[in-house]
């Protein structure tokens, strides 16, 4: 349900206002795309970062203490990535780093720059592309040193060429465990097995992706060349196998992996122990919806694209007018869908800002909208391949540390149950789990497990807690500001 | 919590002795105090326990009285007749713990009223004055004392008024586990109870059409806060209960450093540090609504200027994060008072509206609670500071 919400809010005098015709959340592909496309309509565009630089996380580039003296030996992947940012920061697009947006109201959006200035963009559209973060998979030991997420393994090969351990277990599904893996090993990493939650591919399975894959025939060269990857540097790939428990002392020592069901139900019996002192984890992605949620878009449950994905148009238009959604925080398609729906985004985004007809961008989108269909196609033949597994929810036991940031347990979780409301506010409220600095985004999927076991729903039922600003923290400084009083007026509580 | 514990009755409806509206503190606490007390009670509640303003303030227990609002004269004298709830109520907060056999979060370790102007120390001698001459524990000390009791304190503050039983207690969880202890009790606790209709059939004879069943009362409390007047006119009593929007701000966790609560006569503002260790800092900054979907939000304005007023005195806030905003409904009435009492019109038919809904809910309760061991009818048209006939303009009210 979309709520009425009213809008332009008043704005201490110290806090810098600019108008802008499109505002762009989100340096990754999709943002990078749409604000290109946007800008070269003649819109005026800002686009805006929380890192320091361009690229998000799948063009993410060096840290500048790097030079990269063989540009040919670092892969497509960043070399796209280098001339994308190159082509945005040479075009008009307004391009602000560092700058985080914590809140947005109606089309204002409010962002704080380096920590200590907060600005408010006056957006006549707004472009979220906000990317996606690692699927939080709890289970016994996760909370252990050196238990890392692939996005955090890939960051750390990436931009400082730091492998995380020495022995790497490489646990998760899909195919972006399968790049990550390649990608570290490219690194020098010294990878020595990859699980991976499904079955291995059936024939059929594969016959359905190459018949999907006209038109996506880059999507099946990068699969093609990770698989060699690991076949040439020898990383063993067990399927059907998940960690379902790190093991160590001050840090992880040993992984339990264990065979799984189609569902990835642990078999019992099963388990295998490896010697280890990292673990990454790549059970996929999860869109970053915190802001649109917070604009009151509407959203629909979609497991395999990562939970809650906002419900949009042909135009990437989203159900709240003035917001549009591209990339992987509408749902995970990965880099290549990203970039061409933020391109038709930001052609909508000219529509709506009146610097294209329709007819133009229908014109200019028609590519675009192809490659997606195709995209989206051999997507469907992907995930058909990788469905993700409800077992995933399954592998934590009682003392498991379920909200990370305020060391709430599973047990504490299912005891509230039995007493709160049967929602994820109740849980929240009884043990403080989603209240800490992540505000949610890494237990809210257990909770709302949680939830949906004890009252018998599908975890697509269980409302997920409200998002409130900020929606990344805030630094007082930034905003606080003497402001005059007003009387808090009577409202009305009749609709 | 939709336990079918009221006596059922052939036609499907269920018939309790006093059905309560409303599952927020007031309505909890009442029906705990009832159903502790041998009382058969029924609590209906339209969705879930604690949503509304019960669970949504920021859990201060304002024992001094509140600042005047909007600074006027008068204040002082419209708040006396409150000063004995405000000592009841610390009386009530100290012992619920102990009395009702619960966890949550009380802590009454004192409260400062800061002045940093001679305007406000001026302001801040009456009601100091006011108070102890009601019989409440304040005191006026000077800024460098406030500074010794908390060497948080700005230079800038000049003076306080300190009252030792000023305190906190965790809103999220008062209200249910008082529910609990209701339906411990023998309490019927039955959420998604929305009342739509009430008929009065007879003296101490009503009939509720809820969402879920036809549910018969000899009594009727309607204790449903904001939403309070909405209910009252199911009967054709007009209440003057005025909703507003009320925004509140938390912060990163830090280690225990302040276990006062602070506000302050000229700025507004409270804040105070949780058990958790964030602080939570609030004072009444507006929020604002939308009746569809009962959704509140918060303002750039509220947040900005009641980080400023926190900044002022306690500078060492500036360093640290806000993770969250809230909005929560509030509710007051014209002369800022309570209403506890029966509506003369119909025998049977009580009002239980606090306004400073979580500091005086316990104490309202209990005096809810001690008016409905009496007969009905008795206190139609007692001349009480907080009966509802005040209101109403017939022979029968007055205050």
């Amino acid at each position: 349900m979309t709520p009425d919400r009213p809008s332009a809010p008043r704005v201490p005098t110290h806090v810098r206002s600019t108008q802008r015709d499109v505002v762009v959340i989100g340096g990754g592909p999709a943002g990078m795309a749409a604000a290109l496309a946007a800008s070269q309509c003649g819109a005026q565009v800002t686009l805006v970062d929380e890192r320091s630089a361009l690229g998000g996380q799948v063009y993410k580039q060096f840290n500048p203490a790097f030079q990269v003296t063989d540009e040919t030996g670092q892969g497509a992947q960043y070399r796209r990535g280098r001339d994308m940012i190159a082509a945005v920061l040479a075009s008009a697009v307004e391009v602000l780093t560092d700058t985080v947006v914590w809140g947005i109201w109606g089309r204002e959006v409010f962002v704080c720059r380096g920590e200590e200035e907060v600005h408010r963009i006056e957006a006549l559209t707004i472009i979220i592309a906000a990317g996606a973060y690692d699927r939080p998979v709890p289970f016994p030991g996760w909370t252990l040193p050196g238990v890392i997420t692939a996005g955090g393994g890939q960051s750390l090969a990436k931009v400082f060429r730091v492998a995380p351990g020495h022995r790497i277990l490489m646990a998760g599904s899909g195919p972006l465990s399968l790049s990550f893996a390649a990608e570290l090993k490219h690194y020098g990493a010294n990878v020595i097995m990859l699980t991976e939650a499904c079955r291995r591919p059936t024939v059929a399975a594969i016959w359905r992706l190459l018949w999907a894959s006209p038109g996506n025939a880059a999507s099946l060269r990068d699969g093609l060349a990770y698989l060699t990857a690991l076949k040439t540097h020898r990383i063993p790939v067990r399927w059907s196998t998940i960690v379902s428990r790190a093991e160590g002392r001050d840090r992880v020592e040993r992984a339990v992996i264990a065979n799984v069901d189609e569902r990835w139900h642990v078999i019992p019996g099963s388990e295998d122990v490896l010697d280890v002192d990292a673990i990454c984890l790549g059970y996929g992605l999860c869109p970053s919806n915190e802001l649109t949620r917070l604009c009151g878009c509407a959203h629909n449950y979609d497991e395999q694209h990562g939970g809650w994905v906002p419900w949009r148009d042909e135009w990437m238009r989203s159900s709240v007018p003035g917001v549009l959604v591209a990339g992987d925080c509408a749902g995970i398609s990965g880099a290549a869908t990203a970039v061409d729906e933020g391109y038709v985004a930001g052609l909508a985004a000219a529509v709506d800002t009146t610097h294209l007809s329709v007819a133009r961008a229908t014109a200019l989108a028609e590519r675009a909208r192809r490659k997606l269909r195709r995209q989206r196609r051999f997507r469907a033949a992907l995930d058909a391949m990788y469905p993700v597994g409800t077992g995933l929810y399954d592998l934590a036991d009682e003392s498991t540390v379920i909200c990370r940031c305020e060391e709430v347990t599973l047990g504490e979780i299912r005891t509230a149950l039995r007493q709160c409301p049967p929602d994820a506010h109740g849980v929240k409220a009884f043990t403080r789990a989603g209240m800490g600095f992540c505000q949610g985004r890494v237990c809210g999927r257990q909770v709302a497990a949680e939830v949906a076991a004890a009252s018998g729903l599908p975890i697509g039922a269980v409302s997920p807690s409200s998002v409130r600003p900020p929606v990344k923290p805030l630094p007082i400084a930034a905003v606080a500001a003497e402001m005059p009083e007003r009387r808090r007026p009577i409202v009305s509580l009749e609709p | 919590m939709d336990k079918a514990c009221a006596r059922g009755l052939p036609d499907g409806s269920v018939e309790t002795d006093v059905a309560i509206i409303g599952g927020g503190l007031l309505g909890c606490a009442l029906a705990f105090k009832l159903a502790k007390a041998g009382v058969d009670t029924m609590l209906l509640e339209r969705g879930e326990l604690n949503r509304e303003a019960s669970g949504t303030n920021a859990g201060s227990l304002h024992i001094q009285l509140l600042r005047p609002p909007g600074m006027d004269e008068a204040w002082l004298e419209r708040f006396r007749p409150l000063v004995r709830l405000h000592i009841d109520a610390a009386k009530a907060w100290r012992g619920l713990e102990s009395e009702a056999g619960i966890q949550v979060g009380v802590r009454m370790h004192g409260g400062l009223f800061l002045a940093e102007t001679e305007d406000e120390l001026r302001i801040l001698q009456k009601k100091v004055a006011v108070e102890r001459a009601e019989g409440l524990d304040t005191t006026l000390i000077s800024g460098d004392e406030a500074r010794a009791m908390c060497p948080l304190l700005a230079q800038s503050v000049i003076a306080a008024d300190y009252c030792p039983d000023d305190g906190l207690a965790n809103a999220l969880l008062v209200t249910p586990a008082l529910a609990r202890r209701a339906m411990d009790y023998g309490a019927c606790v039955a959420t998604h109870h929305e009342v739509l209709a009430i008929t009065i059939r007879g003296v101490n004879d009503f009939l509720l059409d809820t969402t879920k069943r036809q549910v018969r009362a000899q009594r009727v409390v309607v204790a449903a806060g904001p939403w309070t007047g909405r209910v009252a006119k199911m009967v054709g009593m007009d209440l003057p209960i005025g909703p507003n929007v009320l925004s509140m701000n938390v912060t990163e966790a830090q280690r225990p450093e302040l276990d006062l609560l602070i506000q302050h006569i000229g700025r507004r503002l409270t804040l105070k540090q949780t058990e958790s260790g964030t602080y939570i800092v609030g004072g009444g900054w507006p929020g604002e609504y939308a009746a569809t979907g009962n959704w509140k939000g918060t303002t750039v304005e509220s947040l900005a200027g009641n980080m400023g007023a926190a900044v002022a005195v306690l500078p060492r806030i500036a360093r640290l994060r806000v993770l969250r905003t809230w909005a929560g409904l509030g509710a007051n009435t014209p002369d800022w008072r309570p209403i506890i009492g029966e509506y003369a019109p119909a025998p049977g038919f009580y009002v239980l509206f606090a306004g400073l809904g979580f500091t005086l809910g316990l104490t309202c309760a209990q005096r809810m609670a001690d008016l409905l061991r009496q007969p009905t009818g008795a206190h139609s048209a007692a001349g009480t500071a907080f009966a509802p006939g005040r209101y109403i303009e017939s022979p029968a009210g007055s205050a």
